[in-house]
């Protein structure tokens, strides 16, 4: 928490330093003619002058006091003077800006295409960086929409290993009783809700919240009615009562006033509606809380006395004038004490962790949005370099220009005011096509919907942004119009006059036009090499093991009615018949029942340890509800032992699959016939069979074992899994049909195929890729373009030279290896620095990619590959015009 | 002429200035007095003139204030050319006297 004020305040300190700075300068302008030194200098400048001319006067006769007067009615109104010195100053100042801009607006003016191509490019790099930055100022800077934000804190919870399924009070209870700096605790759990209004039904987003969360996120007073509580709204794990988004209540209920008191079903329980949430109120929570930013229903829950940590953050405010660090002090020892007086709880140990709420928030996407704003970056400094690039070419022309006019007599300071106006006027009008570009983008990003972006709604090109815009315009502008401004106005001021084609600063300004071609390749290496690792991370996604075959696999989500299916025996009764329905459908191969499916968002984990071994450790793994031929749909291979069998369902055997590594890990691979023990299940179970191991929760193999057991151990919403090679728009409403025909209370939705949630489950890979992707290309044709341009330009220079060398016998093979030489050498040394620039700047990305290094040879040689392309295209044509130079008519250029 | 400041060129108040200033550093009073005497009561520069071309001449940097303390305690400001005025002023005299012996031809010329 310290830390996140500390930057808040920061952050707040620029805004005012930002603030303050413009306020000076409107100030500036306006006293400039009225500043108190100023008008002390002035009175008695004029003092002076009416003494010196009464001295005058009276030597020529007059009365002292005469004398005076007559000086006085000399001068003629001492303020009318003043107030004209007043105008000169103002007049002098505003009028040599305003003559700076006129003259570079009709500089640019006058050569229409290189303006185009100079506010393009500045556009270009300009309008990646604010359509970035309007995403990193909402998702990962701006905070959190709740009163008082900064006090918002998500508890995380690490527990060591944890034989005991049980314990009589959990940690989070403690917390609630005990901890003084953290003033309330809340826990919300997001979920998919099955609604019906009048027999209409559809699939909504839903929470299920403590008591205590509204009143922490400042929602604690509703338009309509009160907040959900757990004691009134909720009896026995029954759903009495929810409150219904304002969305919802306009949508279904026509925004009814009388709508508290009426009937829904929802998840087939009977409930009413207790209150209607405010209009727009978004959720905006941890990943791991798998909440919605707009959720439709607010459901209760209770924090369970026998509640044992699941990998749920909690969130909570901590105290006035309290500090995270203070409160993770606190939070620390009460762990230690809660673990010490429940010791069979938790005998390894247990960690709480207190962080701010949007710290938190914003985990997950951090790097990528990091490695994001590296790139574009990148993108601007190659655009400066561009630009800068551009200016000096037309140093030609514009050097006889400011020779002529230092000659006579404008001083250096005068020259260089105005080359600076004039890239301002660049700068300015690239700016301002940049923020309609990132209006574009932040629209593109609208469109493209990354999943895992939390608040995307506030992505917006907003007043920060455009503030943040003029600044880094401003820079920019500085950035390449210093280098050219400083080349151009150096020297005394005969000497480009003297050389006619302005010779000597042309000498000058060639190691920079190096300098910049040089800097160009190097800086669009880091861009190329970055969307290179982000290409191959998301190519070995697609080609992972996942140990299942999602092809030709379609999976249909089954909500049951727990008051028509009461009992397990109906249940599974129903699970068989819907199978047994499905499978004969046409072009239906095979058909089973799980849940929940691989890579579902919401996958739970819970221990597990051999069952003769109470002394040993236990380990983290997932449960998986099959029925029988699950594993032959899903293309997962039983490597010993059998399926799950009717028989097992009917006689409600306690039997698990267990999958390959897990049955390594505690009984080297001889699991078959061994009993297995589970968190929050009495009886062991057998172990029947091993499969493969599957990629179960993420594509890139976060090591979560499986562990399959037959619907009545483990009952939870079940899906569908069907193996069949028609296309889902047939298939879908078949199976629908199918199964819902077999009576009420067993809606089918969700209809998806299995590769879909596979690709699904890397959009935010593809996301970074692709956006990634765009920035490389935009470097690589900035850096392209600029390369062309000044390669063109330094080699058309010397036509001159070349045309000696022509004429003194050297053969046009010659001249092109000397241009090509000179041209790769530079390339050569600038993807050399580009390279170690990368390998100091892609470790941002470690956490982002996948079975590669950031030191990919494959990678690192493609981009050189490219960039040498690139880089040869630029060489080589303006080599082969220079070899075809016709030494007569290069001779006479001079 | 009512007012021979009033109606010089635009410029000129500006070269008699600099070039008064080219002889020795002055202050306000000083310059126009010493323009008074050359000009043998020519050009009578006023305050509401003089004040205003200094302050543009010294911010367009062709010339430089100084403050001076007087024994009594006054302060005062006296101004000299700087190496840019000078500079400035050479070209400036080159275009008058281009301005002077053409608008001579053509006032000479119907004789």
């Amino acid at each position: 928490m310290a830390t996140r004020r500390h930057r808040h305040d920061s952050r707040a300190r620029f805004l005012d330093l930002a603030v303050s700075i413009l306020r000076t300068l409107l100030a500036r302008v306006r006293a400039l003619g009225r500043s108190v030194d100023a008008e002390r200098d002035l009175d008695d400048e004029l003092r002076a002058f009416v003494e010196a001319r009464a001295v005058a006067h009276e030597r020529q006769g007059l009365a002292p006091a005469d004398a005076k007067r007559a000086a006085l009615i000399e001068v003629g109104g001492v303020d009318q003077v003043k107030e004209r010195v007043r105008d000169v100053r103002i007049g002098s100042a505003l009028e040599a800006a305003a003559r700076d801009v006129r003259y570079g607006a009709r500089v640019l003016w006058r050569s229409p295409g290189y303006s185009l191509v100079v506010i393009m490019t500045i556009a270009l790099g300009i309008g990646v960086n604010a359509a970035t930055f309007s995403v990193v100022h909402a998702v990962l800077w701006r905070s959190l929409p709740y009163p008082d934000a900064g006090s918002l804190v998500a508890i995380e919870a690490d527990t060591a290993t944890l034989p005991t399924a049980y314990s009589s009070s959990g940690p989070v209870f403690d917390l609630r009783m005990q901890s003084r700096l953290i003033t309330s605790i809340a826990q919300i759990e997001g979920r998919d809700a099955s609604l019906m209004i009048d027999g209409v039904m559809e699939s909504v987003a839903a929470v299920r919240v403590t008591d205590d969360v509204l009143p922490l996120l400042g929602a604690q007073s509703l338009p309509l009615g009160r907040p959900v509580i757990a004691a009134e709204d909720s009896r026995d794990y029954v759903l009495k009562g929810v409150v219904i988004s304002h969305d919802l209540w306009v949508r279904r209920f026509n925004g009814d006033a009388q709508v508290l008191g009426r009937r829904l079903t929802v998840n087939n329980f009977d409930v009413r509606v207790v209150g209607v949430m405010r209009p727009g109120f978004r959720l905006v929570l941890p990943a791991r809380n798998h909440a919605d930013e707009s959720i439709d229903l607010w459901l209760p829950r209770d924090f369970a006395p026998t509640l044992l940590y699941r990998g749920l953050p909690l969130i909570g405010r901590i105290a006035p004038g309290a500090t995270v660090t203070e409160a993770q002090v606190e939070v620390t020892t009460l762990a230690s004490a809660f673990v010490a007086s429940h010791p069979s709880a938790y005998p390894g140990g247990l960690r709480l962790t207190v962080r701010p709420l949007g710290e938190v928030v914003s985990r997950e996407v951090k790097p990528a949005l990091m490695a994001l704003s590296t790139a574009v970056g990148f993108v601007l400094l190659i655009a400066c370099v561009n630009v800068a690039s551009l200016l000096l070419a037309r140093a030609k022309t514009r050097a006889r220009e400011l020779a002529v006019r230092r000659a006579l007599g404008a001083t250096r300071l005068r020259l260089m005011r105005q080359l600076l106006a004039e890239n301002l006027v660049v700068a300015i009008l690239g700016g301002a096509c940049g923020l309609l570009l990132a209006r574009l983008g932040v629209g593109l990003l609208e469109w493209l919907r990354p999943v895992h972006l939390p608040r995307q709604a506030e992505i917006a090109v907003d007043g920060a942004v455009v503030l943040w815009t003029a600044g880094l315009t401003l820079v920019s502008g500085m950035l390449f119009g210093l280098a050219p401004a400083l080349a151009l106005t150096r020297g005394s001021p005969g000497l480009t006059l003297h050389a006619g084609r302005a010779g000597s600063l042309m000498i000058r300004s060639r190691h920079l036009h190096r300098g910049l071609v040089l800097s160009e390749i190097a800086l669009s290496i880091v861009p190329l090499v970055a969307a290179g690792l982000m290409l191959r991370t998301f190519g070995n996604l697609l080609d992972a093991p996942l140990g299942f075959e999602p092809a030709h696999v379609v999976t249909a989500r089954v909500s049951l009615n727990l008051e028509e299916f009461s009992t397990v025996d109906r249940r599974s009764a129903f699970y068989r018949d819907a199978i047994a329905r499905v499978r004969d459908l046409p072009g239906v191969e095979a058909a089973s029942v799980g849940g929940p499916p691989p890579l579902a968002p919401v996958r739970s984990t819970l221990r597990f340890w051999r069952s003769d071994d109470r002394e040993g450790t236990s380990s983290l793994g997932s449960q998986q509800s099959v029925m029988p031929g699950y594993f032959r749909v899903m293309g997962i291979p039983l490597r010993s032992g059998r399926d799950i069998s009717d028989d097992d369902i009917l006689r409600r055997r306690r039997v698990a699959i267990v999958d390959e590594r897990l049955a390594a890990q505690l009984w080297q691979g001889n699991a078959i016939g061994q009993s297995l023990s589970l968190e929050y299940s009495k009886q062991p179970l057998e172990v029947v069979g091993i499969a493969g191991y599957i990629r179960a929760r993420d594509i890139r193999d976060a090591g979560t074992s499986l562990i399959y057991v037959p619907s009545h151990v483990y009952e939870i919403e079940q899906t569908l899994v069907v193996k069949t090679p028609a296309p889902l728009s047939t298939v879908a409403p078949a199976i629908k049909q199918a199964v819902e025909a077999l009576g009420p209370g067993r809606p089918v939705f969700a209809i998806r195929p299995m590769e879909e949630i596979v690709q699904a489950s890397i959009d935010d890979t593809r996301f970074t890729m692709l956006v990634l992707s765009g920035f490389a290309v935009a470097s690589l044709v900035l850096a392209g373009v600029g390369l062309y341009g000044t390669l063109a330009y330094l080699t058309a220079q010397r036509t001159q030279e070349f045309g000696v060398r022509l004429a003194l016998g050297a053969t046009a093979t010659t001249i092109l290896r000397l241009v090509i030489r000179e041209g790769c050498l530079l390339s050569g040394l600038g993807a050399a620095f580009g390279l170690a620039g990368a390998m100091a700047v892609t470790r941002v990305l470690r956490g982002l990619l996948y079975g590669v290094t950031p030191l990919d040879g494959l990678t690192i040689a493609g981009v050189v590959g490219l960039v040498a392309g690139v880089a040869l295209v630029a060489v080589g044509l303006p080599a082969l015009r220079a070899a075809r130079v016709d030494p007569v008519t290069a001779l006479r250029a001079e | 002429m009512a007012d021979p400041v009033a109606s010089l060129v635009k410029g000129t108040l500006d070269l008699l200035v600099l070039r008064t200033l080219e002889l020795q550093p002055l202050h306000g009073a000083g310059i126009a007095e010493r323009i008074f005497q050359t000009t043998r009561g020519t050009f009578q520069i006023k305050a509401g003139s003089l004040f205003p071309a200094l302050h543009r001449l010294e911010q367009d940097g062709w010339i430089e204030g100084e403050w001076e303390t007087l024994p009594k305690g006054r302060r005062i400001k006296s101004y000299r050319l700087t190496r840019d005025g000078r500079r400035h002023l050479s070209a400036e005299k080159a275009t008058w006297q281009r301005v002077v012996i053409a608008m001579t031809l053509v006032l000479d010329s119907s004789t």
